[in-house]
């Protein structure tokens, strides 16, 4: 099962607090290619397909539209739907019964709708972990990978109020993604891999975006600079940040090279050795330079540090202002009900990544690992 | 009711991580004068006299005293005792039945085991009862110790019981140094005494020579012999403290360095800039005003931050869980009819509840995360 479109289509990756929205909202003011908001799909769906049973099935089929078409942030990408009858309409759309088509079914209602334009783009950060998932979809999927240096990118998850609580887990984080991705910058070619830099984008956004736009093979448009005027851009900039972050929120402003080097007024040098014990050597293979030599961490530490971040991501879910995962939740208890249902058993679930991977929470995207939630009894509230 | 001492009872206060322990520890080294480890008796119980009821009766004077004696972070200042009969020898040390009949006569008792005149008392909240104390203990001497509040809070929020952001930090040492500056402009030079930590470990003689000239003593060398003591090297084991167990040194001077971004940096300097000049530590980066929004997030976030990894190896386990079993116990003898909300004291300076407040809301996190140590 997968989908070829006339019009490729394009993936825009990287870790999180790396310019990942800015680059997607700069495609998404092509006048020829449409970016919605960030769909989280590949994370949420893919690899619990085996729960929906065999979609053929036109009930199973519909629980799988229903529940993506559902989840959306805004409602419906803020589209002008009908609910009594868009996952009917998403449904009819698809080119086939799968995953894949139901994600490309509301991505391209999504340009239809956005000035009907020709061709999609998606950007999910953590779509990083599935490129080998998004290859079997999508054959001739075009993807682009943001880096940003990684003190700055830790500096700013730090800061961030969907972000992590310890110089450890951001650095972690950062190389997980650098990890995940480096054997596809190997072995795709570059017709369908683009590495571009976060610093290189800030500086010189306007020849950037002209190597981007020979990458995916359109002309070069002006109005790529202006995506700091979309709706969705501006709504972003809203997101208040945490207290003593980096504010105000950057999207609603032209690009700018003000943020590059923010690390040196949000890092103390004892969390850039840190960075550096943990990341340094992938930050040196990126082009990055360090300032400071590696801290010294014993593995007891190191567990340490990993283990409060867990806990004070689940202890500060309901602080204002905060992430509340509660979609994510909500699905976890459709899966467990189909399963009281008989559409899955624990046969079906396949043995591959990333189920059971030690960094599943991270790769999934949840807002706190699950173990906490359920040691801190926080409780499940769907909104 | 006040107690006059022949010799002139001692207090100390500061900030946590300022160098309170070592400055108590040096006093105690003089030949003359006792110090036990911390009693945290002003905070614990002196704030909370009307919930053990009229203690000039001798059943609630007892509960009070057993209170007091139970739940030290070393068991009876690590003195041998007989826990059976142990109320009833302190008893022959109180000289009236009061909070500060109480406070004497088990620091009497203590002093009388080691063989000094004098002694010295050290809780670093001691600085929001001085009201209390000088009522309790007219011709008590304070020496309230200062450190840059960037040092002090840098370090506590390494420890393993400190605050856990910035903002948290800076907000306490400031509530510190307004207390001091209160009383600092009332109190005359025989009762009060200014310590900075900079200059303590910079010249250390110099230093104790005149703290020995304010409390009335000759300066001894054992002073600077601090470190060698048991209870220096007990203390020096626990990592947060390890410094203690050692000579003293002046290169923990500047070392939030390390630890502070400039933002962090900037956010003290927002709250605290006044209290930082007015003390003569200098700030080198434009400092920030936290909204009053961000202020109850960043304060917000601390607390559930530390009830969630309360658990968490290496925290303080039992010190902690003895507090709490003080909150529960005032509302037990409140149930049994002992007080009620109406034998609240008026115009307490909230302050002076602020660490015990801190431990009963911790606990309520604590419950509700589960993160309570298991018994």
């Amino acid at each position: 099962m997968s989908i070829t479109l006339d019009e490729k289509p394009i993936f825009v990756l990287g870790c999180h607090r790396s310019g990942t929205t800015m680059l997607m909202l700069m495609i998404g003011a092509h006048p020829r290619i449409s970016v919605p908001e960030v769909a989280w799909y590949y994370q949420r769906f893919r690899p619990y397909l085996y729960s929906y049973g065999d979609l053929n099935d036109e009930e199973n089929f519909r629980t799988l539209a229903d529940e993506m078409v559902g989840g959306l942030i805004p409602p419906y990408f803020g589209m002008d739907v009908n609910p009594a009858t868009i996952v009917d309409e998403i449904m009819a759309d698809a080119k086939e019964r799968s995953f894949a088509g139901i994600f490309d079914a509301v991505l391209e209602r999504h340009a239809r709708e956005d000035g009907n334009k020709p061709r999609w783009a998606e950007k999910s950060p953590n779509n990083s972990f599935f490129i080998k998932q998004i290859k079997e979809d999508f054959p001739n999927a075009q993807f682009i990978y943001i880096t940003r240096d990684g003190r700055d990118n830790c500096a700013e998850t730090l800061h961030s109020r969907h972000g992590l609580y310890n110089m450890v887990s951001a650095a972690e984080r950062w190389k997980l993604f650098l990890e995940a991705v480096k054997p596809w910058r190997e072995r795709l070619g570059p017709s369908e891999w683009m590495d571009i830099k976060y610093e290189t984008l800030a500086r010189e956004p306007e020849a950037t975006l002209r190597r981007i736009c020979e990458f995916i093979g359109e002309e070069y448009s002006p109005s790529m600079l202006d995506f700091h005027q979309s709706e969705v851009a501006q709504t972003r900039a809203r997101v208040v940040k945490n207290p003593g972050g980096v504010s105000p929120a950057p999207l609603a402003e032209p690009v700018s090279d003000r943020f590059i080097g923010v690390y040196k007024e949000l890092l103390s040098v004892k969390d850039q050795r840190i960075f550096a014990a943990i990341a340094g050597n992938i930050q040196t293979e990126n082009g990055y330079e360090l300032d400071y030599e590696p801290e010294e961490l014993s593995e007891e530490a190191l567990e340490n540090f990993r283990e409060q971040n867990g806990r004070m991501r689940a202890a500060l879910l309901r602080a204002r202002g905060h992430i509340r995962d509660s979609y994510i939740e909500w699905l976890v208890d459709q899966r467990e009900a189909r399963k009281r249902q008989g559409i899955w058993t624990d046969a079906d679930v396949p043995d591959e990544f990333p189920i059971g991977d030690p960094n599943e929470d991270t790769i999934m995207g949840r807002g706190a690992p699950r173990k906490w939630k359920t040691e801190f009894g926080i409780p499940r509230r769907y909104n | 009711m006040a107690i006059t001492l022949d010799e002139a009872p001692i207090f100390i206060g500061g900030y946590e991580r300022s160098g309170t322990t070592m400055l108590m520890l040096m006093i105690g080294s003089h030949p003359r004068i006792a110090v036990p480890e911390v009693t945290w008796y002003y905070p614990r119980f002196r704030a909370y006299l009307h919930t053990y009821g009229d203690i000039s009766k001798e059943e609630n004077f007892r509960v009070l005293l057993h209170e007091m004696m139970f739940g030290l972070l070393v068991p009876f200042f690590g003195i041998e005792v007989d826990e059976d009969t142990i109320l009833d020898e302190i008893l022959t040390h109180v000289p009236e039945r009061t909070f500060p009949g109480a406070f004497a006569g088990v620091m009497n008792w203590f002093v009388s085991k080691k063989g000094k005149p004098r002694w010295v008392e050290k809780c670093p909240q001691n600085i929001f009862h001085v009201a209390s104390i000088l009522e309790d203990f007219p011709n008590a001497q304070i020496v309230f110790i200062t450190r840059d509040g960037r040092d002090s809070g840098a370090t506590y929020m390494q420890s393993k019981f400190g605050p856990t952001n910035v903002y948290a930090a800076a907000e306490l040492w400031k509530k510190f140094q307004v207390a001091a500056r209160h009383w600092r402009a009332r109190l005359d030079g025989s009762q009060w005494f200014d310590v900075r930590y900079e200059d303590l470990v910079r010249e250390p003689e110099i230093t104790l020579k005149r703290i020995c000239g304010f409390l009335g003593e000759d300066y001894s060398p054992d002073m600077l012999g601090f470190h060698e003591t048991a209870y220096a090297r007990n203390r020096g084991r626990n990592p947060d403290h390890a410094p203690i167990a050692r000579p003293v040194t002046d290169e923990l001077i500047g070392e939030y360095k390390q630890y502070l971004s400039i933002r962090e940096q900037r956010i003290f300097a927002g709250v605290a800039a006044e209290e930082l000049t007015e003390n003569g530590y200098e700030i080198d980066v434009d400092p920030i005003e936290t909204s009053a929004g961000d202020a109850a997030l960043f304060l917000e976030t601390d607390m559930r931050t530390r009830a969630a990894n309360f658990d968490l190896m290496g925290h303080q386990y039992a010190f902690s869980r003895f507090n709490e079993r003080l909150v529960e116990r005032w509302e037990e003898r409140r149930r049994a009819g002992i007080w009620n909300e109406s034998d609240r004291p008026v115009d307490q300076d909230p302050n002076a509840r602020l660490w015990m407040e801190t431990i009963a809301e911790q606990a309520r996190l604590k419950t509700r995360f589960g993160t309570h140590p298991k018994e």
